[in-house]
C-alpha cells in the first residue's frame, strides 16, 4: 500500500515537473527560401526559454495568401517573407498587428514602407541583370550598360528574362522597366518590350529555368544576359565547386533604373498565441546579430544599418545605384493589368 | 452480424477519408472563391460567364485536354509494345528494367526539366547533334509526359497481358483469324479494361500536370492547372482560381464517369494463367530484336535523362569529382534547416511508408466496394467515381482548401506533418484501387461459389480464394503507392516543417540560389531519390511470391 | 494417297529436340491417336501441324501440298486445346460461330450452323449462356462444337478429356468418339491415356523424346508392342529382366519371379530366335494380365504376390497386384478378375502374400 502511494506521488511530481518544464512554442511561418544559422536560433531559444517551430509555405506570394486565407485563425505567431510587391495586399488583408519595435530606429526610413508598423522590413535585395563575363570576353563585345542598349541589334538573342506572370524576379524586372520608361512619351515600357521582342528575347517561366537552363554561365545555356539578383555573382563564388574561383564568373549590369529593390517584411499575426514572444522574435530578426547572419544565409542585404556586410558582398555584390521603385499601392492596383498587357505584347 | 458491421465500416472508411480530406476542403475553397459571384450581392450566372471569358477558360480547357489527350496516345504507343515484351518474354535483367521504368515517376519536375534541357534544349545533345531544340514547345511537354507515365501503362496493361493465355489468340487463329484479326478481336478486346484504366490514369495525370507544363512548356503553353496556380498564388484571385478548379474537376469527373461506365461493361472474367504458360525466353534473332526494340528501347530512352542527372552530380567545371556528394553531408551555410541526405531519405521513406500503409488500408475495402456487384449499381458507380476523383484535383486548390477547412479542432491539421502522408495517400488511392479492381473483377465467380458451397463462409472464401491471386496485385498496388508518394506532389502546396524535409523539398531548396555546388547537390539528391525509389520498388517486388504454384500468376 | 504427311519433321527449342525426324502419314477420315508421356513432343507435334510452330527441318504435306508457306488461319485445321480456350468475352453461340464469322458466312447461315453444332454436342438451348456458367463437360462440348463448326479438313485435339475427372471422362469418351466418327472428320487425338486412344483411334502412334517409335492399329500395339517402352507406357503388364538360365539348354529364363520356361515363352518367336534356341539372349519379359490366375493351373508357374488394392470394374474387379520378386523387389500390374473365369470369391487386399499362377504362354520377350 505504501509503495502504491509513493509511486503515485512520484508520478504526480514527474507530471508536474514535466508540465512546468514544457517549453513554450513560437510558431514562425516563412517562405521556402528562409534560412538562418543554427546557433543563432538556438541562442534565441535558450535566452527566451522557447522552442521555435518553423513552417514553410511555398514561395512568398503563396505563403502570404495562405496567411490571408487563415485570417482569424492564424497559422503561426510570426510571418516572415512578404515582399513589397505584395505589401499592399498584406496590409489590406489586415492580418497583422502593429509592433513599434525599438529596433526600427536602426533601419533607414526609406525601407520602412509601412507607417503603421504592422510590416517591418527585415532584408532587401535587388533584381537586376547578370552577365556572363567569359562570353563577352570571348566575343569581344562590350557589356551593355543601360536598359536601352539591350534593344540594340548588337545584343540580339542574348537576353533571357522570366515571365512576370509566374516569377517574382520576372515581375520585378517588368516593374523596373515600367518605372523607367513609364506609360507616356516617345518610348513607353510597351514599346521597349516590343523592341526586346524584336531583338529575340527569351522568356522562361521561372528563375530556375532562366538561370540554370538558359543562362550560359549558370549551366549549358546560350544566353549570356539574364534577369537575376545582385547577389547572384557573389553566390556563384560562395557556392562554387572546388577549386573555388577568386572571382565570380558573372557580373551585375548596374544599369540606371535597371534594378528593382525587393524588400522583405515580417509581422506579428493578429491573434497570435504567443504575442510577446512573437514581438521578441521580430526584434531578434532586426537585431544586429541576426542581420549580419542574413547575407550568407539568404543572399540578400540586411536592413539594419548597423549590420556589416561580409567581405564576399562588399567585393562582389555592390548595391546598385539608383534602383527603380514603384509605389506599393500602384503596383497592387495595376499589376494584373500590366501583366496582361505584357503577355499580349511579348508572348502572343 | 458482426461481420456485416465490420464490412460496412471498412467500406465506409475510404469514403469518410475522401470526404474529410478531399471533398470537404475542395467544397469550402470553391464556395469561398465563388461566393462573391454567385452569392448575395454577386452577379450570379452572368458573373460566372464573364469570369469564364475573362480567364480564357475555354482556351485553357482545350489546351489542357488537348495535350493530355496527345500525351496519352503517345504514352500508349510507347507503352503497349513494351507491355507486350514484358508480359510475354523472360529475359535477363527483366526485374531491374521493370524497377527502372518506375523511377521517372518520382523525380521532381525541376530536375527533370533540367535533364530534358540538357538533352533536347538549348545547348543540349539534340541541338549539338541535329540542331533540334524543342524546349518550351508542345513536343517537349509530350515527351516529358511519356517519360513520366509510361510505367503506368507497362504496369497495368503488362500485368493484364501477363495473365492472358496466349492460346486464346491461337484458338482464334486456328479458327481462321489472321494475326491482326486475332489480336484485335481477342487479345485487344480482353486487354480493354486494363488499357482503358491505364489510359484514364495517364490522362488524369497529364490533365492536371503542373511542373512539366511550367518548366518544359514555357510561357506560351498554359493549361487550367498552371492558370489556377497563377490566379491562386500570384494574383490571389480566388474567384478565378475557384472557377477554373471547378471546371477542371468537372471535366475530369465526367471523363472518369464515362470510363467507369464503360469499364464495368467491358470487364471480362479471365482465368489467370500462370507465367510458365504465358512467358518464355525469346527464340531467335527476330524475337530478341523485338525485345530490344520495344522493351529495352523505351527503357533506355527513359534512362537518358536519369543518366544526365547522374552525370551532372559528378561533373564540375574542372572535371569529374565527388565533391557534390561529399558536400551533401556538410552544412555549407550552417543553416538550422540543414537536412543530411540520409535524414532526407529517412523522411521520404517514412512519409512514403505511411502513405502506402494508409492507401492500402483504405484501398482494399474501396476496391471491394467497387467490385461488389457484377453489373454495377448506383452505389458502386458513385464509389468508383469518388475513388478516382483525387486525380482530377489541383494540388494548389487542395492545399488552400486545407488551410481554411482544417484549421480548428477536431481537425486542426493545417500545420501537421500528418497532412503530408494523407495528401500522398489521397493521390495514391486511385492507383491502388485501379490496381486491385482489375484482378478482383477477373476472379471467376465460380471459384468463389464453389468455395462457398464447400462450406467456407464469405470471409474465409475471401481469404482462401482471393488472397493468393490478389497478393501480387497488392504488391503492385503497394509499389504504385510508394512511387507516387516519393514524388513531389503537394511538396509546396502544404505547409511543411523544414527540418522534416523530404528529398524533393531538399532538391528544391538547393535550387533557390545560383552556384555549381547547389546545382550539383540537387543532381546528387536526385540520384539519391532514384536510388530510394529503385530500392523500394525492388524490395516490394522481392515480396512477390515466386513461381506459379497457386495457379494464379504475375500481376504487375 | 495420304491426306496428311509428315516427312522428317524436326523442331528444337534451345538445344533440346522436341521433334526428331518425325515421319507419319494420315489418311482422310482417319483418326490418329498420338500417345506418349508428358514432354515427349506430342503437343509440339500438334502445334507444328497447326502452323503455330514452324519446323526446323522436314515438311508437312496436306493433299500433296507443302504447308510451309500456309499460315495457321489458312490451313483449315481445327485445334482444340486442353483448356478449351473458349473466348471469355463471348457467349456460347458467339464462341461457336467465331470460325464461321472469320469465313465470312452470312448471319442466317451462321445461326443455322450454330444450332446444328449445338445439337450435335447435345447442348441445345445453351446458346446465350455465358461460358463462365458452364460445367467442365459443357465447356468441352462447346469447344468441340466451335472447332467443328467451320468444317475443318483436320481436327486436332490436345488431351480433350484431360481436364475432366475420371467418371466424366469415361462418359464423354464414348460420346466424343461417336461424334468424331459421325462427322467423319480426319482427326489427330493427342493423349497420354491409352484407354482413350484405344477407344477413339483408328491408328495410334507412340512418341518418346521427340521420336515416333511405333505406329499401328491400336489392337496391334497392344498385341505386339515393339519395345519395352511401348509396353510399359501402355501398361500392358509387369516387365521383368530375364536372362537365359545358367546351364541353359532347357529353355528356362531366370527372372526375378523365378524360372520361366522358354519354350512356352511366346515372344521369343518375334525375335526370330527359335523357341528352343539355347542361345536365346537376355532381355525384358512382359507378363500380361491374362497370364495371371488366382487359382492353380497346369503348366503355370507359381509366384508370390500381394494384393495392393481392389477397385470395382464394370467387368468384375480391377486388382492392383504386386508380384513379389526374389530380390525383394515388387512388380506391379493391373489385373482384371472376372467372376466367370476364376470362380469363387473375389480376392481382397491383404498384407500377407498369396500365390498366383503365371501362364508362360501369355508372357513374351520384348525388344528394347
Amino acid at each position: 500500500m505504501r509503495w502504491g502511494k509513493c509511486l503515485l506521488v512520484l508520478v504526480c511530481l514527474a507530471a508536474a515537473q514535466g508540465a512546468w518544464a514544457a517549453p513554450r512554442i513560437l510558431r514562425v511561418l516563412t517562405h521556402s527560401s528562409f534560412s538562418a544559422s543554427k546557433e543563432l536560433i538556438e541562442g534565441f531559444e535558450k535566452a527566451n526559454d522557447v522552442q521555435v517551430r518553423f513552417t514553410a509555405g511555398g514561395d512568398a506570394g503563396e505563403t502570404l495568401n495562405k496567411a490571408i486565407l487563415s485570417k482569424g485563425n492564424p497559422l503561426a505567431d510570426v510571418l516572415f517573407g512578404v515582399d513589397n510587391t505584395f505589401l499592399s495586399r498584406a496590409l489590406a488583408a489586415d492580418i497583422f498587428e502593429p509592433w513599434d519595435s525599438p529596433m526600427l530606429a536602426d533601419i533607414p526610413a526609406e525601407l520602412q514602407m509601412d507607417p503603421s508598423h504592422r510590416m517591418l522590413p527585415v532584408d532587401f535585395g535587388y533584381v537586376c541583370l547578370n552577365y556572363d563575363k567569359a562570353y563577352f570576353e570571348r566575343k569581344g563585345l562590350p557589356v551593355p550598360r543601360t536598359l536601352e542598349e539591350l534593344a540594340l541589334p548588337a545584343y540580339r538573342g542574348l537576353l533571357v528574362v522570366e515571365n512576370p506572370a509566374t516569377s517574382s524576379p520576372g515581375l520585378a524586372f517588368l516593374l523596373a522597366t515600367i518605372s523607367r520608361f513609364g506609360e507616356k512619351g516617345v518610348r513607353t515600357w510597351e514599346s521597349y518590350w516590343s523592341d526586346l521582342r524584336k531583338n529575340d528575347v527569351l522568356v522562361a517561366n521561372g528563375w530556375n529555368e532562366a538561370y540554370y537552363d538558359e543562362f550560359s554561365a549558370g549551366g549549358r545555356g546560350r544566353r549570356p544576359i539574364v534577369v537575376s539578383y545582385a547577389t547572384s555573382p557573389a553566390a556563384e563564388v560562395y557556392f562554387a565547386a572546388e577549386p573555388r574561383p577568386a572571382e565570380p564568373p558573372t557580373g551585375n549590369i548596374l544599369a540606371e533604373g535597371g534594378s528593382f529593390r525587393q524588400i522583405e517584411f515580417a509581422g506579428v499575426f493578429k491573434g497570435a498565441k504567443e504575442r510577446d514572444l512573437a514581438r521578441r522574435f521580430v526584434d531578434f530578426m532586426l537585431s544586429r546579430e541576426f542581420q549580419e547572419d542574413i547575407p550568407l544565409q539568404m543572399f540578400v542585404y540586411p536592413t539594419n544599418r548597423k549590420a556589416s556586410l561580409p567581405g564576399l558582398f562588399t567585393a562582389f555584390a555592390p548595391v546598385p545605384p539608383a534602383p527603380a521603385s514603384l509605389d506599393a499601392a500602384l503596383i497592387d492596383a495595376h499589376r494584373d493589368e500590366w501583366i496582361a498587357r505584357w503577355t499580349k505584347l511579348v508572348l502572343r | 452480424m458482426n461481420r456485416r458491421i465490420l464490412a460496412g465500416i471498412s467500406a465506409a472508411l475510404p469514403i469518410l477519408f475522401l470526404g474529410i480530406f478531399l471533398l470537404y476542403p475542395i467544397a469550402r475553397i470553391l464556395a469561398l472563391g465563388l461566393a462573391p459571384i454567385v452569392g448575395r450581392g454577386g452577379s450570379g450566372v452572368m458573373g460566372l460567364r464573364k469570369l469564364l471569358a475573362d480567364t480564357g477558360a475555354g482556351r485553357l480547357l482545350l489546351a489542357s485536354a488537348g495535350q493530355a489527350f496527345l500525351s496519352t496516345l503517345l504514352t500508349l504507343a510507347v507503352g503497349l509494345p513494351a507491355s507486350y515484351v514484358f508480359a510475354r518474354f523472360d529475359f535477363p535483367a527483366k526485374a531491374v528494367l521493370r524497377a527502372l521504368l518506375a523511377i521517372p515517376f518520382v523525380l521532381p519536375t525541376v530536375v527533370v526539366g533540367s535533364a530534358f534541357v540538357a538533352l533536347v534544349g538549348s545547348g543540349g545533345l539534340a541541338e549539338r547533334l541535329a540542331g533540334v531544340n524543342i524546349v518550351r514547345t508542345l513536343p517537349a511537354v509530350l515527351l516529358a509526359h511519356v517519360f513520366y507515365n509510361v510505367s503506368i501503362v507497362v504496369r497495368i496493361v503488362g500485368g493484364s497481358w501477363a495473365n492472358l493465355d496466349p492460346r486464346l489468340g491461337e484458338s482464334a487463329r486456328m479458327l481462321g483469324a489472321g494475326r491482326m484479326r486475332s489480336f484485335l478481336r481477342v487479345t485487344l478486346r480482353l486487354l480493354l479494361p486494363s488499357l482503358a484504366a491505364s489510359a484514364l490514369l495517364v490522362f488524369a495525370f497529364c490533365f492536371t500536370s503542373f511542373g512539366v507544363i511550367l518548366v518544359l512548356g514555357g510561357p506560351r503553353i498554359g493549361t487550367l492547372e498552371t492558370e489556377i496556380y497563377r490566379q491562386a498564388v500570384y494574383a490571389l484571385n480566388l474567384p478565378a482560381a475557384a472557377l477554373l478548379s471547378a471546371l477542371q474537376l468537372l471535366v475530369a469527373g465526367l471523363m472518369m464517369l464515362a470510363y467507369s461506365r464503360l469499364s464495368a461493361r467491358a470487364a471480362v472474367v479471365l482465368r489467370l494463367t500462370p507465367g510458365s504458360v504465358t512467358r518464355r525466353t525469346p527464340r531467335g534473332p527476330g524475337e530478341w530484336a523485338l525485345v530490344a526494340l520495344c522493351g529495352l528501347g523505351p527503357t533506355a530512352g527513359l534512362m537518358l535523362p536519369l543518366a544526365v542527372l547522374a552525370a551532372g552530380s559528378v561533373t564540375t567545371p574542372t572535371g569529374i569529382s565527388l565533391q557534390y556528394w561529399t558536400s551533401l553531408f556538410r552544412n555549407v551555410r550552417n543553416s538550422i534547416f540543414y537536412v543530411s541526405p540520409v535524414a532526407a531519405a529517412m523522411n521520404s521513406l517514412a512519409f512514403s511508408g505511411l502513405a502506402v500503409v494508409l492507401s492500402l488500408t483504405l484501398g482494399i475495402p474501396a476496391a471491394y466496394l467497387v467490385t461488389r456487384s457484377r453489373k454495377g449499381t448506383l452505389l458502386t458507380g458513385a464509389a468508383e467515381l469518388l475513388f478516382l476523383l483525387p486525380l482530377g484535383t489541383s494540388a494548389v486548390t487542395l492545399g488552400f482548401g486545407y488551410i481554411i477547412s482544417l484549421g480548428s479542432p477536431p481537425l486542426d491539421l493545417r500545420g501537421s506533418v500528418l497532412l503530408i502522408p494523407i495528401a500522398h495517400a489521397l493521390v495514391a488511392l486511385p492507383l491502388v484501387v485501379r490496381s486491385l479492381v482489375g484482378p478482383l473483377r477477373s476472379i471467376e465467380p465460380g471459384l468463389r461459389e464453389s468455395a462457398a458451397l464447400l462450406g467456407a463462409d464469405p470471409a474465409r472464401v475471401r481469404l482462401r480464394i482471393d488472397l493468393p491471386i490478389l497478393r501480387r496485385a497488392f504488391l503492385a498496388a503497394a509499389a504504385f503507392a510508394f512511387t507516387v508518394s516519393l514524388g513531389e506532389f503537394a511538396a509546396t502546396a502544404l505547409l511543411t516543417r523544414p527540418e522534416l524535409a523530404t528529398i524533393p523539398v531538399v532538391i528544391y531548396g538547393f535550387l533557390t540560389q545560383p552556384g555549381d555546388l547547389n546545382r550539383g547537390q540537387a543532381m546528387a539528391m536526385s540520384v539519391v531519390l532514384m536510388a530510394a525509389c529503385g530500392l523500394g520498388v525492388a524490395a516490394i517486388e522481392r515480396l512477390r511470391p515466386s513461381g506459379a504454384s497457386d495457379g494464379a500468376s504475375e500481376v504487375f | 494417297m495420304s491426306f496428311l504427311e509428315w516427312q522428317g519433321v524436326s523442331k528444337s527449342f534451345g538445344g533440346t529436340a522436341a521433334l526428331d525426324a518425325v515421319s507419319l502419314s494420315l489418311r482422310e477420315g482417319e483418326i490418329l491417336a498420338v500417345l506418349g508421356p508428358s514432354g515427349c513432343g506430342k503437343t509440339t507435334f500438334l502445334r507444328a501441324t497447326a502452323g503455330l510452330e514452324p519446323p526446323d527441318a522436314g515438311r508437312i504435306l496436306c493433299e500433296g501440298k507443302d504447308l510451309a508457306d500456309v499460315p495457321p488461319h489458312r490451313r483449315g485445321f481445327g485445334l482444340m486445346f486442353q483448356d478449351y480456350g473458349l473466348f471469355p468475352h463471348l457467349d456460347v453461340a458467339a464462341n461457336v460461330s467465331f470460325g464461321l464469322r472469320m469465313k465470312g458466312m452470312p448471319r442466317r447461315q451462321r445461326a443455322e450452323r450454330v444450332r446444328e453444332m449445338l445439337g450435335l454436342v447435345r447442348l441445345e438451348g445453351l446458346a446465350r449462356r455465358s461460358i463462365h456458367e458452364l460445367s467442365g463437360g459443357e465447356s468441352q462440348r462447346v469447344a468441340l462444337a466451335r472447332s467443328l463448326a467451320p468444317s475443318p479438313r483436320l481436327l486436332m485435339l490436345d488431351e480433350p478429356l484431360g481436364a475432366l475427372d475420371a467418371t466424366l471422362r469415361r462418359e464423354l469418351l464414348g460420346e466424343l468418339s461417336a461424334i468424331l466418327r459421325g462427322v467423319g472428320v480426319t482427326a489427330i487425338y493427342v493423349t497420354h491415356d491409352r484407354e482413350e486412344a484405344l477407344a477413339v483411334a483408328d491408328r495410334a502412334a507412340v512418341m518418346r523424346a521427340g521420336r515416333v517409335i511405333q505406329t499401328g492399329r491400336p489392337r496391334a500395339l497392344v498385341e505386339r508392342p515393339g519395345s519395352a517402352f511401348v509396353a510399359s507406357f501402355l501398361e500392358l503388364g509387369a516387365i521383368l529382366e530375364a536372362a537365359p538360365a545358367p546351364g541353359g539348354g532347357n529353355g528356362l529364363y531366370a527372372t526375378d519371379l523365378g524360372f520361366l520356361p522358354a519354350s512356352a515363352v511366346r515372344g521369343a518367336a518375334i525375335h526370330g530366335a527359335a523357341v528352343r534356341d539355347p542361345a536365346a539372349k537376355a532381355g525384358l519379359l512382359l507378363v500380361r494380365p491374362r497370364a495371371v490366375s488366382f487359382t492353380a493351373r497346369r503348366g503355370s508357374t507359381r509366384v508370390g504376390a500381394r494384393i495392393v488394392s481392389c477397385t470395382p470394374h464394370p467387368m468384375g474387379v480391377s486388382i492392383r497386384l504386386a508380384l513379389l520378386g526374389r530380390t525383394g523387389r515388387t512388380h506391379e500390374m493391373e489385373v482384371l478378375w472376372r467372376q466367370t473365369e476364376d470362380g469363387g470369391e473375389a480376392p481382397r487386399p491383404a498384407a500377407h502374400s498369396r500365390p498366383v499362377w503365371l501362364d508362360p504362354a501369355q508372357c513374351e520377350m520384348l525388344k528394347d
